[in-house]
């Protein structure tokens, strides 16, 4: 408490007068001060009189009292410096007094003491009993409006506050004019409030204010400022509160603690805006206020208050107002972080995301409000923007990461890219650098993603750069792998990175894959050597499996395959893993197949041997043996054929490859050499997985056999043997049947075995199939069978006696002729020219035979030419019947548009009986080869000169 | 080019080659090279020039061959010229003086090789071919090879060199229709007629390749396809009688269609030049077999062989 009326102070001289009455008992007269003022009091008061006269005579013509400060005339002016120091010296007891009863409590505490301490209080009375005695005893005393409020100040130190408020108000109304009359109304207006008499206290503190600016007023407007809030007049409260905050010089000296009460109107300010009715008011009226220094420091503060209540709109209201009202306001980023926290509480994390993301944008080192507020910079708006930016952005990416969300993961990069421009020195610059890689990555934008990453890895700790830059070789990998052209430059990238910083890959355990990416993109990008370059470091460990392949691989690609093989080899022999034996068995297959696209036909069969033995057993193993007998095959040699038959059938037995190669080797002879196909299609036959299927190879090796012994005689035991055997296999078709026997026949008649030919085909001939292509064979038969009796029949000879011989030869004409009739009635289109060729033969023969028979030996001259002219005659009957049966040949085969040597030999015989009629000569030109006759040098192109234009 | 112009340049070429002794090598070679151009130039204006004006022809060669002694296409050209003019002895000298310059095989030993079959000496003709492909072996100068060795009746080999043409160009319709025609004289009917087929496959489906087919088939008593080929060298030139001759054969005999046999007998009798009088004999038996024919048609067959 200032208590502006100091109290009188005794000299130090004692006066030289009568003695004084006794000083008032006073605990604390050991002090001066004390017992200076109990001494004045007591010389007051038995005296009677106030005057200095009075006082000096009892003094003896001492005109002053008290000492130091408090030393002065008798008068009151001189009593209230002493009382000034009395109460300084109360004070200073009642500390002590108060340290000592902390004392014993704590003493009492700790069980110390058995009895609690009692708590020291002010004691005033004799003050009080002082000061009302001069007022009684001197009513109009000049200053007792100083005694008035000191009695009260210390009725109200001594926790009297009723009789206190009593003699305030004396104060205020007797003296209201008095130097104390203002305290006394503050001090009124406290003991009201205190009471709870808020009507009175208002009326106290107004009347503070109504007296102008002094000590009292930015307290009185405090102070009214809670008496309206507790009376719920808020808009009053505020503008109590307002009033007080402007009669500060400046509110930013309020706080940083000036006053000491500045801090509390603001406080008492919002808490009275914070009970307006709606928020919109509170915002309004606060707005209404016009632009003032402590504004925005209301705003924040009614916002975070409407925030602890949870009325988060109406906090976000206040922070938008704040935004809005003053927009260059140095706490702006915390208001705008103010405002992200309360969109995260209210559960509208977009919006949160969106004011942290716009707080870079608009705080950030470079922006202009930075510039304009913080010159020189500002650590802790710095940390703010660095925190709330970071928390959005990183979200924005998450968001974007995980729902693919183009937008965000675009807004976090720019939101990175800025941070990154803004605060290129913090201590996270390494963190974000990477998010950004990350986040271009996620965007599946690679190739700024490589460049972020390698700048990441530069700034990332030692064990991290690794992985980082190997996540740059990654990215570069998309791109060199997409739709772009520029492909060279990936690489570089790529083998730069591993060149560069091989140590740190190493450390994260990325070297060796970084290798194979590196290699790879060569590869892929037909770099064959520099791929194997890069992986030759991984190839001195013999152990590298992967490498190896990697590099076989390569090799692959190249289209080098000898040397992929080789390292398949390797492949094998250091791993032991079947897989690899299986590729490398299917390598060097492909190996014999280029061989052999190459038309390397040697070369290709000893590499498909060496495939097969890379993995006997396997299918590829099998088809590689396969593959060697269809180039034997290809290469017409019979005894490789069989040998590479043999080989596979060794190796596999029940091979299925055992009948389709020999099949296809039949195939391939039957054009070139008859005995080898039939040799082969005989031992497909052998192994023909089908009963029909053997039947017919073992046919077609007959049927070749007989070419074969044709052309060269060779063949013909084959050709027997194959058919009988043929003709011995259960249900065969019985054409096929007939005309294997009648090749059989055939055959043997060929061979000379007459006797098996004959019997072969007599019992072909009494065969009876109706079918078309069966028939033939038993009439086919039947003709070869005429053909002995034919021959002899044509021998005979007419000789004498004529009759005797004529009969004979003409029975045996008919019989001839019957029996070619037979045949001729079996109807086999094919065979009706032969037949009638020999019908025809046979009459011509009879009649040659009738011409040149033996003449009787006794004729006369003019009897010989008549029997010659009866022979003639007789003869021309059969010359006849040779043309018809010429003709009839001729008819045949044109009916049948089949034109065989039979019909051929008719129409020689008919050219020759009747020329008129059917002697035609085909006429052939004179054709002559070409020779290719140059041109002149000057062109190119050549042409054809017949002989004769030469 | 005119032949004023032709002097001119020759006249200058000779100064060029005078004055390219006396600079250096790098002007040399461009000086030669120069000249190597010009008379190729010249070359194709003679070429051109010799179709009306054989003689102004010659006279660029004698003086091509003046200026570069070692081109050989001047004394070709000149061979081949003096061989159209039928001066043998002129055309032998030059053509030799070419092959001895290296000329290619098929170019002055073949026109040699011609020179000589066609003079009847086909032995000389086949030793300065044979020596010629020892530098190397070319199809057309296998062919010509092959060509007078068939003439000489050396089938077997000239059947061998026309395979080793063939297998150095295997579409060379030459190669197929000679050796067809060896094939055919050598009675393999089978193996001509394939080789013509070749032929015409090749592109060479003129009028001797198709007779020379149809002639195989009906070797072959493939009367049919023979018919069929007569018909294709029959619409090449209609105006050719001989395909009507035996198409009339075919129809008569082979087919018994009496109409177009004498349809045939008579287009050919029309087409030639020359009388046939046994073609006029068939023309009326097919007649009357006609005519039988029909009656048969009409009123009862008295059986086949009637005459």
């Amino acid at each position: 408490m200032a208590a502006e009326a100091k109290p009188f102070a005794k000299t130090t001289g004692k006066a030289a007068g009568p003695a004084p009455p006794a000083i008032i008992a006073d605990p604390m007269n050991s002090d001066p001060r004390v017992a200076e003022w109990n001494e004045y009091m007591s010389i007051a008061k038995s005296q009677g009189d106030f005057s200095s006269s009075t006082l000096s005579r009892f003094y003896g013509n001492t005109t002053t009292f008290g000492s130091g400060q408090s030393q002065g005339d008798f008068s009151l002016k001189t009593l209230l410096r002493l009382t000034d120091a009395y109460l300084d010296a109360k004070d200073a007891y009642f500390r002590t007094a108060m340290e000592e009863h902390e004392r014993q409590l704590e003493l009492f505490r700790k069980g110390a003491l058995k009895k609690e301490p009692l708590q020291p209080v002010h004691d005033y009375s004799h003050l009080i009993n002082g000061f009302q005695y001069l007022l009684a005893a001197h009513p109009h005393l000049k200053g007792a409006d100083a005694l008035h409020y000191l009695i009260g100040y210390a009725l109200y130190e001594s926790a009297q506050q009723g009789e206190a408020a009593a003699w305030f108000e004396n104060v205020v109304k007797k003296y209201p004019r008095s130097q104390f009359a203002l305290e006394a109304s503050f001090r009124l207006g406290e003991i009201y409030f205190e009471t709870g008499q808020m009507g009175e206290a208002a009326e106290s503190y107004k009347r503070i204010i109504v007296a102008g600016p002094g000590l009292y007023h930015e307290k009185a407007l405090y102070k009214l400022g809670w008496v309206y809030y507790k009376t719920e007049n808020l808009e009053k409260s505020v503008d109590a509160f307002t009033k007080m905050l402007d009669m500060e010089r400046s509110a930013a000296a309020a706080w940083k603690g000036g006053s000491g009460l500045a801090p509390e109107a603001i406080s008492g300010a919002v808490m009275s805006l914070a009970h307006f009715k709606d928020a919109d008011t509170a915002v309004e009226f606060i707005r209404a206020l016009g632009p003032r220094d402590y504004s925005p420091r209301l705003l924040a503060l009614l916002g975070e208050a409407f925030a602890d209540a949870a009325r988060y709109e109406h906090a976000s209201k206040a922070y938008k107002t704040l935004v809005d009202m003053f927009p260059d306001y140095e706490e702006l980023p915390l208001i705008y972080k103010l405002m992200a926290s309360l969109s995260a509480r209210a559960g509208n994390i977009d919006a949160a995301l969106k004011t942290s993301a716009e707080m870079l944008a608009m705080f950030n080192t470079t922006a202009p409000w930075y510039k304009k507020t913080y010159p020189k910079g500002a650590e802790k708006i710095d940390a703010v923007v660095i925190e709330a930016s970071a928390w959005a952005f990183k979200q924005y990416h998450k968001n974007g990461r995980e729902k693919s969300d183009m937008a965000a993961l675009k807004t976090a990069i720019d939101g990175y890219t800025l941070f990154l421009a803004s605060y290129p020195s913090v201590p996270s610059v390494g963190e974000m650098r990477l998010l950004l890689a990350e986040a271009y990555f996620d965007s599946k934008m690679y190739a700024e993603a490589a460049v972020e990453y390698e700048k990441a890895a530069a700034l990332g700790k030692d064990d991290k750069k690794g992985e980082m830059f190997y996540s740059a070789m990654l990215a570069v990998e998309i791109v060199f792998y997409g739709p772009g052209k520029d492909k060279q430059a990936s690489i570089e990238t790529c083998d730069r990175i591993l060149k560069t910083y091989p140590i740190e890959l190493a450390q994260s355990g990325k070297l060796e894959k970084a290798i194979y990416k590196t290699a790879e993109m060569y590869g892929a990008d037909k770099q064959f050597d520099k791929a194997r370059d890069r992986l030759s470091p991984l190839l001195k460990d013999k152990k590298n499996i992967a490498a190896y392949q990697k590099s076989a691989e390569l090799y692959l690609a190249e289209g080098n395959l000898t040397a992929a093989a080789a390292l398949y080899v390797s492949l094998v022999e250091n791993s032991k893993l079947s897989e690899y034996k299986e590729v490398l068995t299917k390598l060097r297959f492909r190996i014999a197949e280029d061989s052999l696209n190459r038309g390397a036909l040697a070369e290709a069969i000893e590499r498909f041997h060496e495939a097969h033995k890379t993995a006997p057993g396997s299918k590829t193993g099998e088809l590689s043996l396969a593959r060697a007998a269809q180039i034997a095959i290809r290469l017409k040699k019979p005894r490789d054929i069989e040998a590479s038959v043999k080989r596979i059938v060794e190796a596999y037995p029940g091979t299925e490859w055992r009948f389709t190669l020999l099949a296809e080797a039949g195939r391939s002879f039957e054009a070139v050499d008859a005995a080898s196909a039939g040799r082969f299609y005989e031992l497909a036959s052998n192994a023909a997985p089908k009963p029909s299927e053997a039947a017919k190879l073992l046919f077609a090796a007959g049927v070749f056999y007989e070419s074969a012994s044709l052309n060269n005689g060779n063949g013909s035991d084959e050709a027997e043997a194959a058919y009988k055997r043929y003709l011995l296999l259960d249900n065969i078709p019985t054409d096929k049947a007939l005309e294997a026997a009648y090749r059989l026949g055939s055959l043997q008649l060929k061979m000379g075995k007459k006797s098996d030919g004959m019997k072969t085909l007599k019992k072909l001939a009494v065969a009876d199939d109706r079918s078309t292509t069966g028939r033939q064979y038993p009439a086919r038969a039947k003709l070869i069978l005429l053909r002995d009796a034919h021959n002899d029949y044509l021998k005979i000879a007419l000789t004498q006696p004529f009759e005797e011989t004529f009969e004979r030869k003409n029975a045996l004409l008919d019989k001839l002729l019957k029996d070619y009739a037979e045949i001729a009635e079996a109807n086999v289109p094919e065979l009706l020219p032969e037949v009638f060729y020999y019908m025809g033969q046979s009459f011509e023969n009879f009649k040659d035979a009738i011409l040149l028979s033996e003449r009787p030996s006794e004729l006369a001259k003019d009897e010989l030419e008549e029997y010659n002219f009866l022979l003639e005659e007789k003869a021309y009957t059969y010359d006849e019947q040779a043309v018809k049966a010429y003709e009839n040949s001729l008819y045949a085969g044109r009916d049948q548009r089949i034109y065989t040597e039979s019909l051929q030999k008719s129409l020689e015989r008919l050219a020759f009986l009747k020329p008129a009629i059917y002697k035609r000569g085909f006429g052939e030109a004179e054709l002559a080869p070409l020779y290719i006759m140059p041109e002149p040098a000057s062109k190119a192109k050549e042409t054809r000169v017949l002989p004769d234009e030469s | 080019m005119s032949l004023k112009r032709f002097i001119v340049m020759i006249a200058a070429m000779a100064a060029l080659a005078g004055c390219a002794s006396m600079r250096d090598t790098a002007e040399d070679h461009e000086r030669a090279r120069r000249l190597a151009a010009q008379i190729d130039e010249l070359l194709a204006s003679a070429y051109t020039v010799a179709k009306d004006d054989p003689e102004s022809a010659l006279g660029m060669y004698r003086h091509i061959a003046a200026l570069d002694p070692s081109r050989w296409e001047a004394n070709f050209n000149a061979g081949l010229v003096y061989m159209k003019r039928g001066d043998r002895e002129k055309a032998e000298k030059e053509l030799y003086e070419a092959h001895e310059r290296k000329s290619p095989a098929d170019k002055a030993a073949s026109a040699l090789g011609l020179l000589y079959h066609s003079a009847g000496k086909t032995g000389k003709a086949i030793n300065v071919l044979e020596s010629a492909l020892s530098n190397g072996r070319t199809a057309p100068a296998l062919i010509n090879l092959a060509y007078l060795k068939q003439s000489a009746g050396k089938t077997d080999e000239a059947a061998k060199l026309y395979m080793e043409a063939e297998a150095l160009d295997p579409v060379n319709p030459i190669i197929h229709y000679n050796l067809g025609l060896l094939f055919y004289k050598t009675g393999q009917y089978e193996k001509s007629a394939s080789r013509f087929e070749k032929t015409i496959a090749a592109g060479k489906k003129d009028e001797a390749t198709i007779e020379a087919h149809a002639q195989s088939l009906i070797k072959l008593r493939k009367y049919e396809e023979a018919l069929a080929a007569l018909k294709q060298l029959n619409q090449l030139d209609p105006a050719v009688a001989a395909p009507y001759k035996n198409m009339g054969i075919i129809y008569e005999v082979f087919f018994g269609d009496y109409a177009n046999a004498e349809k045939n007998y008579t287009g050919f009798l029309n087409k030639s030049k020359d009388k046939h009088p046994d073609v006029e004999a068939w023309t009326e038996v097919v007649k009357a077999k006609a005519g039988h024919a029909t009656s048969d048609a009409a009123g009862g067959a008295p059986g086949k062989g009637a005459q």
